[in-house]
């Protein structure tokens, strides 16, 4: 130690005078500054590291196990509280509860947001309602104090049920449509272009002289009744969803149930249309 | 002699200055690091900037054609249009129309007492 000091003395000595000397003194901020940009340049890889579904997903999951266990510790000290009502007991279950509900809303806000990002993975559109109750239950969730009194949590509890029941649901449900919907239409615009592909072979293997049109013209009829019918599929789905609003006595799920039930016939129109295009391409090879 | 443990901004201050005491040595670090800088934020602005691809311009000597090697194969519409077939049953056989794992959390809402 007596080294490292007196070797520190010694630098000090010979070097320090560069620091305090006029022209010492910007040379370092130069080099400090120069560090600063090179960590600034950075930054940006670090940003890269998206939030995608997967991690909401992994987040909700988390979310929904710290649940269950603020549940389970209120429900203990509630039933605790019931058998043997004393002012410490009382006093535990009030802090229990306030800790349950807390991560009540969060397991909202987390499952909302998890909708959203899925939604954002598919390329669907996301409505403005979805947006409104992750803002609304991640300001809710603070409205629960430390030391509010159990009437007044009790209070604030049911603020985020009649949520749930007037906002929350309808979007969530609407919004899970939407998913179904989004991914059906995906796989579709997706057989789409491999079916544009192979009429455009076709085409030009008629025009060679090294493919025949028939029997591949009356294909196409069928090929292209097939995706009629998913646009019906879609259109009878899509009035469904929308019943939820139009009726007020209609559950957000059994609107949603309803509505995929109508959509559902759909993954049975694109499978039998993945393997009409799967038929038309191998006897395309077939005749080449 | 009562020796005390320097701490963490001695040590620092005490290592700067033997760095920066031998003055060639610092320069010659300082300038690499200022042009590896330089180097990442003109990359950066050259890819803000669009300039990511490389453009190939029209040169009026022929350009040599690049050979498809052995084990390589140049792939056919046709080819291309089987493998987006499969990918896409794939895709659908883990449809989940009824978004069985988006299912909202089941919680309980009757918690006075």
């Amino acid at each position: 130690m007596t080294g490292w000091r007196s070797g520190n003395a010694g630098v000090c000595k010979t070097s320090t005078r560069g620091f305090d000397s006029r022209s010492g003194l910007p040379m370092k901020k130069t080099a400090l500054t120069l560090i600063f940009l090179f960590l600034l340049a950075f930054a940006p890889s670090a940003r890269a590291q998206e939030f995608d579904f997967d991690k909401a997903y992994q987040d909700y999951i988390y979310t929904q196990t710290v649940y269950d266990q603020t549940y389970s510790e209120y429900d203990k000290a509630k039933n605790n509280y019931l058998k043997n009502p004393t002012l410490t007991l009382k006093e535990d279950a009030r802090k229990k509860t306030q800790a349950m509900l807390v991560v009540r809303d969060e397991l909202f806000r987390v499952y909302l947001s998890t909708i959203r990002m899925k939604l954002l993975e598919i390329k669907a559109p996301v409505d403005q309602g979805l947006d409104d109750e992750i803002t609304w239950y991640l300001n809710h969730k603070n409205v629960y104090k430390l030391d509010d009194p159990l009437d007044d949590l009790f209070g604030k509890s049911k603020e985020s049920e009649s949520r749930l029941g007037s906002h929350t649901s309808p979007i969530a449900y609407e919004s899970l449509f939407n998913i179904s919907f989004g991914e059906i239409g995906n796989i579709r615009v997706s057989h789409e272009g491999v079916y544009k592909s192979l009429k455009n072979s076709i085409d030009l293997g008629v025009s060679a002289g090294i493919l025949k049109l028939d029997p591949f013209n009356r294909w196409f009829t069928d090929i292209e009744n097939v995706l009629k019918e998913l646009d019906v599929i879609n259109t009878k789905s899509k009035t469904r969803i929308a019943k939820m609003y139009d009726s007020s006595t209609l559950a957000p799920k059994s609107a949603f149930n309803g509505a995929i039930n109508e959509l559902s016939p759909a993954a049975a129109k694109l499978t039998e249309l993945n393997s009409f295009l799967t038929e038309l391409l191998n006897s395309i090879r077939a005749q080449l | 002699m009562n020796p005390e443990k320097p701490t963490l901004k001695q040590r620092a201050i005490f290592y700067w200055t033997k760095f920066y005491a031998n003055k060639k040595i610092f320069w010659l670090i300082v300038s690499l690091f200022s042009l590896i800088v330089l180097i990442t934020i003109a990359g950066i602005i050259f890819r803000l900037m669009g300039g990511g691809a490389i453009k190939v311009y029209q040169t009026p000597t022929p350009s040599p054609t690049i050979e498809i090697g052995v084990g390589q194969e140049k792939k056919e519409p046709l080819d291309l249009a089987k493998e987006e077939l499969i990918k896409l049953e794939n895709q659908m056989k883990n449809l989940d129309i009824k978004q069985q794992r988006l299912t909202p959390p089941q919680v309980d809402f009757k918690v006075d007492f």
